[in-house]
């Protein structure tokens, strides 16, 4: 009698548990924004966050700059700790995917380079409804776009640069340049190539030198995203015509590659000199600040060269996009849900740091804070001509999409590596023709 | 005493000192190439020279010497190092010999001695600004001693960059003076140690060691222990030469002002200790993954440009 009564509650108990745990692991990844952080109770917050290597005049550096928002913030929320981990930027993403699949992310996680929109469907919680409508009006649409899916912001966007080509407007004037159209107006492939034949044909070292590393596909996926598609994954989806828009990014870069005026893959050793120093006169594509990095110095001592931030050229006929590095703040609930309080504290620490720590380094980075209420100023002021900080603000609406997910982040990744690379080694040693590579990859892309 | 009985003696006291001069404590590194005083001895014909005028002048500090200073080794110089040798207990040679040297030294240093600290509690390091010629002695952080220094010639210059305390030696050797700690400086032998000359000190004349007066050395050895942190610090940074390329395997000191500015970023290096290692290399490669450049680890020509120690773009 008495085994089959504990066998009995043995089983009730476990149909407890079990309803318990199914109930927390599938809890919504919707939290009402109205809840509110209990004053009774106390709050630590997991916060991973890559360190910018950068400093400061007064010699702080960016983790002086997070230790101190964070003191602010916990002294602003005195129930509330903030656990920071520091991750390096060789690591950490893979240290959050490991998170992730333990069920176990930071609550807070910020990074740079974002692979993605959405990381984990099930953890990652949208932002949407915690922003406020008078604060949705100081962020750029187009930065909003960059990291909607499905309707919902899935971060808190702190900063971003877009990718520019890096110009000394004597010498590109000197060839002919409408400088001034090419920033507010952009610049298609055949003006780019007239440019390149005039520096070329000007003399040696002041022409233009292609930033990228070793290896060729990073400046022939930049070409190529600015001829219609915006991924590998968008060419093969537009069929014939996709076929035709690789075809003719491959001729751009097989005519550049035949005409001398780019050798494939090769990086010039001084670039970064041979630019500040007025010997080049375009470099790209490059982030704006490792221009500021190599060039503060410069703009300092004032021998700065009239430097010029222009788009991507594009394909005729397409628009231009600008791969950008856009920072964001996720917000990451565990699989063992910590309450919707534990939530808002995290959106609320997200929110903080994300508007702070955008703004405060932005000018650092020659970037734009994502968060621009009233005036606030954009990076590079009192640097840069106006101008160039015009150009940085008409950037926000030709930001490359994220890619969806890191499934997507990771199929592009392989095309690129896998298909893009070996074609493209094939295709600047002549092996290949540019429509045969394109249809190389296409089919492989299928 | 007949001549030869004074050579005997002489060769006697050599005989005896000689272990002193050449043998060196346990675990000691090789010896850095500071030179010690000359020998300096009555001759024909005489020795004459800057070193004997210093010495003059030092004797005639201690009232051992009363005639003028003419930098000739005469009669009169070789009385008063007698005098001098007689006084405190040495072999009455008139030669300045290693040992002769050091209790000079021993002796100008008696009148300045101020009364010793207590050892300082805590985490001990060093730091020694070579443009402001002190070493200064922390505890936990804090500054809690100051001594005056001699270092480096622009020509031997004393290695900047953070060392470690790696031998050390309380036997007396002419030029070392009364201590010595060696440095963990993999590309040559530095130490810190006393001086037969303290009249140096204050000025830029070794041969990259740092040279303290003996009492000084004497009290900072006893609160330093293998592995105590020495940082050197000076402006001569700005003027290292430093390869067009610097990458893993790399030793030398144009990888300390790479190591210092990558930490000024917030990179972890571990210690700024000239050898391109495997925490310099990681930085490297996080510098050049917020670049967007290709993360080699090696601090090619553009890395160096961005970090302003490229020439051309040097700006420290």
């Amino acid at each position: 009698m008495m085994g089959r009564q504990g066998a009995v509650i043995g089983l009730a108990v476990i149909i407890l548990v079990g309803l318990y745990l199914f109930y927390q692991a599938t809890q919504p990844t919707y939290v009402d924004p109205e809840v509110q952080i209990n004053p009774d109770r106390h709050y630590t917050l997991e916060f991973w966050d890559y360190p910018l290597p950068m400093t400061w005049e007064d010699g702080t550096n960016y983790r002086d700059l997070v230790q101190e928002l964070i003191a602010q913030f916990e002294k602003e929320h005195p129930n509330i700790t903030i656990n920071y981990r520091p991750l390096p930027f060789a690591q950490g993403p893979e240290l959050l995917e490991q998170a992730l699949g333990r069920g176990s992310p930071p609550d807070v996680y910020s990074e740079p380079f974002p692979r993605g929109i959405v990381y984990h469907p099930g953890l990652q919680l949208p932002i949407t409804d915690f922003l406020a409508p008078e604060e949705l009006a100081s962020y750029s649409p187009g930065v909003l776009a960059a990291v909607e899916w499905e309707g919902d912001l899935w971060g808190w966007p702190a900063w971003f640069s877009p990718l520019v080509w890096a110009g000394n407007r004597p010498l590109l004037e000197g060839a002919g340049l409408d400088v001034s159209q090419v920033q507010t107006l952009g610049w298609n492939w055949e003006e780019f190539l007239d440019l390149a034949r005039q520096l070329a044909a000007g003399g040696e070292g002041a022409g233009i030198v292609f930033s990228t590393g070793p290896g060729a596909e990073e400046l022939f996926y930049h070409l190529l995203a600015n001829n219609g598609p915006t991924s590998l994954g968008g060419f093969r989806e537009e069929g014939d015509g996709g076929l035709v828009r690789l075809a003719e990014a491959a001729a751009f870069t097989h005519l550049l590659c035949s005409e001398g005026l780019w050798r494939g893959g090769e990086t010039d050793p001084a670039w970064l000199e041979n630019f500040w120093a007025g010997r080049a006169a375009l470099v790209g594509p490059v982030n704006t600040w490792v221009i500021r990095g190599a060039g503060i110095r410069a703009l300092q001592a004032r021998h700065q060269p009239d430097l010029v931030f222009l788009p991507p050229p594009h394909g005729i006929g397409a628009r231009e996009y600008s791969a950008p590095t856009l920072a964001l703040v996720r917000v990451f609930r565990q699989r063992r849900f910590q309450g919707a309080d534990q939530v808002k504290a995290a959106m609320e620490f997200a929110r903080y740091f994300s508007q702070k720590q955008g703004q405060a380094v932005a000018q650092r980075l020659w970037s734009l804070p994502a968060y621009r209420p009233g005036d606030l100023l954009a990076g590079g002021e009192g640097e840069l001509s106006p101008a160039n900080i015009r150009f940085l603000l008409r950037s926000q609406d030709y930001l490359l999409p994220l890619p969806r997910d890191l499934a997507q982040w990771r199929q592009e990744e392989k095309w690129k590596g896998e298909v893009l690379s070996p074609g493209l080694e094939k295709l600047l040693s002549g092996e290949l023709t540019p429509r045969e590579f394109a249809e190389q990859v296409f089919a492989q892309l299928q | 005493m007949p001549k030869s009985g004074y050579q005997v003696v002489f060769f006697l006291v050599l005989f005896l000192l000689l272990p002193c001069i050449t043998a060196r404590g346990a675990g000691t590194e090789p010896a850095c190439n500071c030179r010690g005083q000359p020998l300096l001895q009555d001759a024909t014909p005489p020795i004459r020279g800057k070193e004997v005028l210093d010495l003059q002048e030092r004797l005639s500090q201690l009232g051992y010497y009363r005639e003028r200073a003419d930098g000739l080794y005469g009669p009169a110089t070789v009385q008063a190092v007698k005098r001098f040798q007689a006084d405190l207990g040495l072999p009455v040679t008139g030669n300045m010999d290693p040992a002769t040297w050091a209790y000079l030294a021993w002796s100008e240093e008696k009148a300045v001695v101020e009364q010793s600290l207590p050892p300082p509690q805590g985490e001990i390091s060093i730091l020694v600004d070579t443009d402001a010629l002190l070493l200064i002695v922390y505890a936990d952080g804090e500054p809690y001693k100051i001594y005056p220094v001699a270092v480096g010639k622009w020509t031997t210059p004393t290695p900047l960059g953070e060392w470690q305390i790696n031998s050390m030696s309380s036997v007396w050797e002419g030029p070392f003076g009364a201590r010595w700690m060696g440095l963990s400086c993999p590309f040559g032998s530095y130490g810190i140690h006393g001086t037969d000359n303290p009249a140096s000190i204050g000025w830029e004349v070794s041969s990259g060691c740092i040279r303290m007066y003996n009492h000084d050395v004497i009290e900072l050895f006893d609160w330093v222990t293998p592995g105590t942190l020495v940082t050197i610090i000076g402006s001569r940074i700005k003027t290292v030469p430093i390869p067009g390329r610097l990458g893993p395997g790399d030793v030398g000191q144009g990888v300390v002002p790479l190591q210092w500015r990558l930490r000024e970023l917030g990179l972890d290096v571990g210690r700024a200790d000239g050898v391109y290692g495997k925490a310099t290399e990681g930085a490297v490669r996080e510098l050049q993954h917020f670049y967007r450049l290709p993360a080699s680890g090696v601090a090619d020509r553009n890395l160096l440009f961005l970090l302003g120690l490229a020439e051309g773009g040097k700006d420290w």
